[in-house]
């Protein structure tokens, strides 16, 4: 897959250590790139929506409208709404509290609420899909673009991760296996990907889900040798090769890793974004940022079903922010 | 050239109606219908609206229900498929999942106790969604693939099926197993009783009185397979491939001409190979708002003109079984053909001039064919599949 777009919607950094990291207010990035922003939709839309239209922004060329798909990772999904939503009913049928569940908030809490309107505002009417597989979301999201554009079902795809940090950090824990005491984060990446495409930024060369292997640790040989064997496939002689280790790949992983890839260097990224379903969004997305240099990176994750691993080749020297 | 077909191995389904595609489509030939008291959930409107609850499994209600119901849909697929649990074929599969409750019965029983403790807090303890049911499985079953969950409303299940196709057919997996699964919750009928859109007789798909949907619970499963196109004798049916589409018309309705729902069959059937005059029946999406069947009806007129092949809604049957619509409605249509039948639209009695086509009032002989599947959802998703039945001799 070629990448012909990428931005990615980084938290601030939080004023006190150890708290979590929260997004920018969107009002201006929304006032930029989503003019006609819908009324009454929450936090994990905007930040779809703001996500969706800039990426698509950042490309001169108009989308092929019905030849383009939106295929979403979403981890937690919409849960602030639908934890609105279901604590309204729940109380009304119980009787502590009076009147119905609010339509507007029951329509906005479905799970594809964001990428309908994100449809809206980008002209995208192609396949429009959320996957929701835990925190391999926005993996599995990139592989469900790439085999329907190797299908030709689409010629471009807009493909997104993005999640909240819930005000109620227990609901996150609820939804999430990671230790209580984790920095928690949020973010809104997305890449535009095609077939091929003039003025690419680079490759997506490999997308794959390795199983087995659901803890950190070096208890992993098979998954790493896997994924080295990936990156060495597609190393360019001489070519600079940086592991990205995310969500759930501690730093014994990434050593482990990099040490089956003469030369590699890790570059950690979620002390910079906290740590939440679809951080891997903001990891390949951010390769794309500028400054960064051209290379090969090898992004990795884990969750309860294995390993997932992203090879990504940036060729641009640089990018237009 | 025409994509080469995926051969559908293996069929499982857990409904209202019940447990397997050949009592459901038994019970649909006698005219019974999946509507029951709701138990599974408490809710102050249960002696008012019937619902399509499942009622043949006994199911701990502290158990994740959506877990009970795949898991027996599995089980009766992978039998069919001839495969075994835990057996190199199944590990060898992609697992691909559509759903949008997840565990949120589990959810609502916690949140429930926390408002009998503590009165009415902040509701935060909503549940691991849908792609936990996908981790659990394939933990069950041993599956090694690819896992993936979609979550796109009411085309969760028909969206993972058209992925599964491309895994297919890219040569990425030697099969896919593809499960739709959904439960009923206070949320879910609350919030379309929010919405004024249930209605409390029980839904009557393009008739001129319908109100609203029927919901309703129920797992799907398939195994899929890359058939052999030059094999004339093979049995099974075969999903020619299909198409996804957004019409982003609005959130909660369809283009009311109809275009958005015409424009994915179009490219069902362009995708597919296969020319709309070549279909002999149709399931309708049909859920029986007023909104969604006229622009459904309208879609047929525009895409087969005065000639539309004879249709049906399985909703009053099995309720509106959301995310879980693809793979049940598909094992239960094709349940009806394999019998012999494209089944009445039960529910429906009078002509709508609105809709402008009229559904099947009567069960019709069936003697194979292409079939079309359509799906139709929230957040304007739109899926419309294509099968292609094996002939079949007619009994009078």
């Amino acid at each position: 897959m070629k990448v012909l777009a990428a931005w990615s919607l980084w938290p601030d950094p939080p004023a006190t250590p150890g708290a979590d990291f929260r997004a920018p207010d969107l009002g201006p990035l929304e006032a930029q790139y989503v003019p006609q922003r819908p009324r009454r939709v929450g936090r994990h839309a905007r930040l779809t929506l703001v996500g969706a239209a800039a990426c698509v922004a950042q490309r001169v060329q108009p989308i092929p409208g019905n030849r383009t798909g939106i295929y979403l990772g979403s981890g937690i999904g919409n849960a602030a709404e639908e934890s609105l939503v279901a604590g309204q009913v729940v109380c009304m049928v119980m009787g502590v509290s009076p009147g119905p569940a609010s339509p507007v908030h029951f329509a906005n809490s479905v799970s594809n609420s964001a990428t309908f309107y994100a449809a809206r505002v980008t002209g995208a009417t192609g396949p429009n899909v959320v996957v929701s597989q835990e925190e391999v979301s926005f993996e599995g999201a990139l592989m469900m673009a790439d085999v329907a554009l190797q299908a030709g079902e689409v010629d471009c795809a807009l493909v997104g991760g993005v999640d909240e940090c819930l005000e109620a950090r227990e609901g996150v824990f609820l939804r999430i296996d990671l230790p209580a005491d984790t920095v928690l984060g949020e973010g809104s990446g997305w890449l535009m990907v095609g077939r091929d495409g003039d003025g690419s930024l680079g490759d997506i060369l490999a997308s794959v889900q390795i199983p087995g292997a659901p803890r950190a640790g070096r208890d992993a040989p098979d998954a790493w040798a896997e994924v080295a064997a990936l990156a060495l496939a597609a190393r360019r002689d001489g070519e600079d090769v940086t592991i990205l280790p995310g969500l759930r790949v501690d730093a014994d992983d990434a050593r482990a890793l990099a040490a089956l890839v003469p030369g590699a260097r890790v570059q950690t990224y979620l002390d910079r974004c906290g740590s939440f379903a679809t951080a891997a969004a903001l990891g390949i997305a951010g390769i794309f940022r500028p400054g960064v240099a051209p290379g090969l990176y090898v992004h990795v994750s884990r969750c309860r079903i294995g390993v997932a691993a992203v090879v990504v080749r940036r060729t641009l020297d640089e990018v237009r922010e | 050239m025409n994509p080469v077909p995926v051969r559908i191995a293996g069929l499982g389904l857990v409904s209202a109606l019940g447990i397997g595609r050949g009592p459901v489509a038994a019970r649909i030939r006698a005219g019974d219908i999946g509507l029951h008291r709701l138990t599974s959930v408490a809710s102050p409107i249960a002696d008012r609206v019937p619902v399509s609850q499942v009622v043949e499994l006994d199911i701990d209600p502290s158990a994740p229900r959506n877990d009970v119901l795949a898991t027996e849909a599995v089980r009766q697929a992978l039998a069919e498929a001839g495969l075994a649990p835990r057996g190199p074929e199944v590990a060898a599969a992609a697992l691909l999942v559509g759903s949008i409750t997840g565990d949120s019965n589990l959810a609502e029983t916690r949140y429930r106790r926390k408002v009998l403790e503590q009165g009415a807090v902040p509701c935060v303890t909503i549940e691991p969604p849908a792609g936990r049911i996908a981790s659990r499985l394939a933990e069950t079953l041993g599956v090694r693939g690819p896992i993936l969950t979609s979550c796109s409303a009411c085309t969760s299940s028909a969206n993972a099926m058209l992925t599964a196709v491309h895994l297919l057919r890219q040569g990425r997996v030697p099969r896919a197993i593809v499960v739709g699964t959904d439960v009923l919750t206070a949320t879910l009928i609350h919030g379309f009783d929010s919405l004024m859109l249930l209605d409390v007789g029980g839904c009557r798909p393009f008739d001129r009185s319908r109100k609203g949907i029927q919901v309703g619970e129920a797992a799907g499963a398939v195994v899929l397979e890359l058939a052999n196109p030059d094999d004339a004798s093979d049995g099974a049916p075969w999903l020619l491939g299909g198409a996804s589409r957004c019409d982003p018309f609005h959130m909660t309705a369809s283009s009311p001409d109809g275009s958005g729902a015409e424009a994915v069959m179009r490219a069902a059937c362009a995708q597919s190979g296969v020319d709309p005059a070549d279909i002999v029946a149709i399931k309708a999406h049909g859920t029986g708002t007023p909104d969604n069947d006229a622009a459904e009806g309208h879609a047929l007129r525009r895409l087969f003109g005065d000639a539309v092949p004879p249709f049906a809604s399985l909703k009053r049957y099995l309720g509106h079984t959301m995310g879980a619509a693809g793979t049940v409605e598909l094992a239960a249509f094709l349940g009806c053909l394999q019998a012999g039948f494209v089944p009445a639209c039960a529910g429906f009695a009078e002509d709508d001039p609105e809709v402008g086509v009229a559904p099947l009032r009567q069960h019709a002989p069936f003697a194979g064919g292409t079939v079309m599947l359509n799906y139709f959802g929230f957040g304007g998703n739109s899926v419309s599949l294509l099968v292609r039945m094996p002939r079949r001799e007619v009994r009078p």
